[in-house]
């Protein structure tokens, strides 16, 4: 899509979010900024799925690592909640620099399926391992830090700082798809033998990128936990992992601002539906299978196709 | 073609408009009906899609038939607003989220997993909403200092089995058992209630066997039972697991090297007809059956399957003693919400018969009831939970020197 | 159970045996779909459930077993064949990762169809009566009749699959077809025909296995993700279109499932995907595949 198109979408797009505290209740106030965690989990999943073309069916692993990371310092030790989010974000940190190592090897469905194996290990772990995790139960209570002398219990607070590291990942993603080295790992994806004889070395740019994928989801992780003031081991499961999949493509796999808005939009339409019928899985579904039969590279993409149709007549 | 597009894009674009325009409009008019009038509004939490659904179907069918039958009290219409927590912790925080905040549901009622309870009863009771438990057991939610507004018409999980302990010593007269139980929080708790009373009595734990949730083949752990040294083995699981275990149990000739006995949970009224010959003989304790013989009861099971054309079971008589306690301190307080605290006042000192029978609160909010004593009996073509024995007045602390006087057995 | 260590260590192979012989009823039809069509068909695991609740629900009315069986593998090669026909064309072109979310869909949009239609009720299908009950092996070991049967059709299915493959035409098309598809048309086989029939095979097989499931593992909402997940994890260890990959995968799961159990229940949650990360860790591609992704 042109700049004519995409910079006036987006400035309205943030204009609007930044004004949802003083426009709409509380309820959508919560909606949004749990959308918005989840946006940041589309754009992260992103790099790897549409940047680097491996889709990763285990993301959840980072996001729930990051969450149990803060919730098992804080709420067994006592640790300062700011503390913990250092500690979730380095376990998830460090899970991704270690598994990393082996997924990178591993390509198409073979990827898939490993890092499917890796989220239901950890899951496996989450639930077994009751005496850390809480098992089923998983940890509550986990407490919400103060900003600036905000308390970020406040929904407004909450909502703002939610925005706010929205606002500064996106930002920095931007800037790193459009960095050198984003242009590297869009060449690896389009032709990796071309990359080696470059003189690139391809399993290191994978294993770089991979990383800050699962850093990215570990601070979606940190948020969440904020959000719900607790942590279970539905967080690693492979079915949380697939519906960020759906969002990544559905939003437009590779366009990092698409799975943003998809992932905003799957969270509130996901509340609003299941509000009104039992049926959301069914709905979730048909959303799969139309996507993949219309839209197979995301709404955006479709939508760009679409006006680019249009332009000439007009 | 390139102008169809065009069309259909810009009516694409108008009709999300209204789309979220429509949106928007319930969202405001959600929050400004409840403000206006006055009907008294029970937000419901039960599992209605996921592993659990069974549980949360028979849940909110209890809690409408009630409603069916008496839709205002005190003067006042109810309103129940029913959402699906999927048996996930998250989903139900979503939906608690919804009710308090969108809906501003006076009362919520409900909850089948624990884990879902342990997440939203803070966001619940921080808001003094109270929140009337109908299935959840964790022990811990009514055990030390409780919550005001924390209420349970249910179970803990160790008190049937506490009471079990100690029959299983005393009037069944076991001596050595073996443990199958989950491996997780609610396994250690049933087991844990059944194991103290079974070894104050003097009985012997053999052998302690752990499955997890959702298990598909139980051969492994049938196998590991020896069941040489044993007069009986003591069995918690629910649901489709204890389907499974039965019905593999049998195919093992588990049954006929010993006997099973186990919470209700194991045989519940729900799934007998799917365990069929598999579960008979198996004797379990649970506060309700549905083959109590007194007039609440019949009266209960007839209405209830006119109205719902299914037979009544332990989860809906929970919602529906749970709907009977808050209607009740609905009359006591005229309807008049005004000041939550009265409402709890009334309801933590409410006493009445419900269809398990004698009902009453402990001091914790924790529901006090009579066990039944059942064995699972084929009766024609039809597969009964027939009751042997009742202890009456079992609360979560129960323990043999607690005891009242015997009673007599009392089933069809 | 009667008997010393030793005959545990027996019943707890024919435990791992059995669940494994029913495990490869369904990979074996996906890991030929997968490696004939490239497709991860991850709707395999709620033809099995469907089914399995078609049987239940034959049985229920006329009480047949074998009837039940039959409905059960007619419908389900049916549904599969009208599911192939439907989405072929978005099936076989475009990235994989697209194909698995589609049968993801698929399977999401089937599942809450069997929830809403059945209830959440769990169900059983009953076995014949001749079937029910156990048989004495000698030495101490007493085992259900049902499930020495299954480990013997499972044993039946696998020797069937082995002379089809090696020894029949339609063997020869689909050992070329996992080998190179493209080349098959060039030979004048309509591929078209050949993957409408294996996908609506690989249907009948799952019904059958959720048919022959029921009397033992219980038909219920959920279960055809749990089914779908340990067959990805054998198609992926035994390495995809491999049907001796398959087998073998099937009785390792198996067996690691049932020794895990009985003697090491706090791996029993790893004892799945554990090695499966292991292996492709050592051997990107599986055991007995080759390597195309």
């Amino acid at each position: 899509m042109s700049r004519r198109y995409w910079i006036p979408a987006v400035g309205l797009g943030l204009l609007f979010l930044s004004a949802v505290p003083t426009l709409l209740p509380r309820y959508a106030i919560d909606l949004i900024a749990q959308g918005m965690i989840f946006a940041i989990v589309g754009m992260g999943l992103d790099i790897l799925v549409g940047y680097l073309g491996l889709p990763s069916l285990g993301h959840a692993a980072f996001f729930g690592l990051a969450s149990y990371g803060l919730a098992i310092p804080v709420t067994r030790l006592g640790w300062a909640p700011w503390a913990g989010a250092g500690v979730g974000l380095l376990t998830a940190a460090v899970a991704a620099a270690l598994f990393g190592l082996l997924a990178v090897r591993c390509r198409g469905v073979y990827f898939l399926v490993s890092t499917l194996a890796f989220g239901q290990v950890l899951w496996g772990g989450a639930v077994k391992w009751t005496s850390v995790s809480g098992g089923y139960n998983g940890i509550p209570g986990i407490p919400r830090p103060s900003l600036f002398g905000w308390s970020l219990w406040e929904p407004d607070a909450f909502y703002y700082f939610v925005y706010a590291v929205f606002v500064v990942v996106a930002a920095m993603l931007v800037l790193f798809v459009l960095s050198p080295v984003g242009k590297i790992l869009t060449g690896i994806r389009e032709s990796e033998s071309r990359m080696r004889v470059l003189g690139y070395r391809n399993q290191l740019y994978r294993y770089m990128a991979f990383s800050l994928s699962a850093f990215v989801t570990g601070i979606a992780g940190i948020l969440m936990a904020y959000f719900n003031t607790f942590v279970g081991p539905d967080s690693l499961h492979w079915s949380l992992s697939a519906q960020t999949l759906l969002m990544v493509i559905l939003g437009g796999a590779g366009t990092l601002l698409g799975p943003a808005g998809a992932g905003i939009l799957l969270v509130v339409a996901q509340n609003l539906i299941s509000n009104v019928t039992e049926r959301w899985t069914m709905v979730l579904g048909l959303l799969y299978v139309a996507t993949m039969l219309f839209a197979p590279r995301g709404v955006l993409v479709l939508l760009r196709g679409l006006l680019a149709q249009r332009r000439p007549s007009s | 073609m390139r102008s169809f597009i065009a069309t259909a894009l810009r009516s694409g674009i108008r009709s999300a408009v209204f789309t979220l325009f429509v949106a928007g409009l319930i969202l405001v008019s959600g929050v400004a009906v409840a403000q206006e009038a006055k009907p008294f509004k029970i937000g419901v939490l039960a599992p209605l899609t996921g592993p659990q659904t069974q549980l949360g179907q028979n849940l909110v069918a209890g809690v409408r038939f009630f409603f069916q039958q008496r839709p205002a009290i005190a003067g006042r219409s109810v309103q129940l607003v029913v959402e699906d927590t999927v048996s996930q912790p998250g989903q139900g925080l979503s939906k608690a989220r919804k009710l308090l905040d969108l809906d501003r549901v006076d009362i919520v009622m409900g909850i089948v997993n624990s884990a879902v309870l342990d997440a939203v009863q803070g966001m619940i009771l921080g808001r003094r909403v109270p929140l009337i438990v109908t299935n959840a057991g964790s022990d811990g939610f009514t055990k030390g200092s409780v919550n005001r507004y924390a209420f349970r018409v249910s179970h803990t999980n160790s008190q049937n089995n506490l009471a079990l302990g100690w029959y299983a010593y005393e009037k069944l007269g076991y001596r050595r058992a073996a443990v199958l139980t989950y491996d997780f929080i609610a396994g250690v708790e049933h087991a844990g209630g059944f194991k103290k009373t079974f070894t104050e009595m003097g009985g012997t734990i053999t052998q302690e066997v752990k499955a997890p949730l959702g298990t598909s083949d139980f051969g492994p752990y049938i196998s590991q039972i020896r069941t040489g040294e044993i007069d009986v083995l003591y069995v918690f699981l629910a649901g489709a697991d204890a389907i499974r275990f039965m019905q593999q149990a049998d195919s093992f000739g588990l049954k006929n090297r010993t006997k099973i006995i186990g919470p209700g949970f194991v045989a519940d009224d729900l799934i007998l007809a799917a365990q069929r010959d598999a579960a008979v003989g198996v004797v379990t304790a649970i506060q309700y059956v549905n083959t109590i013989d007194t007039p609440e009861n019949r009266e209960f099971t007839a209405a209830y399957r006119k109205a719902t054309g299914q037979e009544a079971n332990l989860y809906a008589e929970d919602a529906y003693t749970a709907c009977e306690a808050v209607a009740k301190a609905l009359e006591e307080v005229r309807g008049d919400t005004s000041d939550i605290s009265r409402f709890v006042n009334a309801l933590e000192s409410v006493k009445f018969t419900s269809p398990r029978g004698p009902f009453r609160f402990d001091k914790n909010h924790q529901a006090v009831f009579t066990v039944y004593v059942a064995r699972v009996t084929k009766i024609g073509t039809q597969y009964r939970n027939t009751i042997i024995d009742q202890i009456p007045d079992v609360g979560q602390d129960w323990s043999p020197a607690s005891r009242p006087q015997p009673s007599r057995p009392q089933g069809r | 159970m009667g008997g010393g260590a030793a005959s545990q260590l027996v019943a707890q192979i024919l435990n791992g045996l059995s669940f494994g012989m029913l495990l490869f009823l369904v990979s074996s039809g996906l890991t030929v779909i997968f490696g004939l069509m490239r497709v991860l068909s991850l709707v395999h695991g709620s033809l099995y459930l469907f089914g399995g609740y078609l049987a239940f629900t034959v049985q229920r009315a006329t009480g047949k077993f074998h009837l039940a069986l039959i409905v059960a593998v007619l419908g389900c090669s049916l549904l599969a064949w009208v599911i192939e026909r439907l989405l072929h064309r978005q099936l076989y072109v475009g990235l994989q990762l697209n194909q698995v979310l589609l049968t993801m869909g698929l399977a999401f949009v089937i599942g809450d169809f069997v929830l809403w239609y059945w209830g959440g009720n769990p169900q059983t299908v009953t076995p014949p009566e001749i079937l029910r009950g156990s048989l004495s092996l000698g030495f101490g070991i007493v085992y259900p009749r049902y499930r020495l049967l299954i480990i013997g059709i499972g044993l039946a299915i696998a020797a069937l699959f082995h002379l089809v493959w090696d020894r029949t035409r339609l063997g020869a098309i689909l050992r070329a077809g996992v080998d190179d598809a493209e080349m098959l048309r060039g030979l004048g086989v309509r591929i078209g025909i050949v993957f409408t029939a294996v996908f609506a095979g690989g249907g009948a097989l799952a019904a059958f296995a959720g048919t022959l499931g029921g009397p033992f593992l219980g038909v219920y909402p959920g279960l055809d993700f749990e089914v779908i997940l340990l067959s990805v994890v054998i198609v992926v260890v035994g390495g995809v279109g491999s049907l001796t990959g398959a087998f073998l995968g099937s009785i390792v799961i198996g067996l690691l499932d049932a020794f895990s159990k009985a003697y090491f229940p706090v791996f029993s949650y790893f004892a799945m995907f554990g090695p499966m990360i292991l292996i492709l860790a050592f051997k990107p591609t599986g055991l007995f595949g080759a390597d195309r992704t």
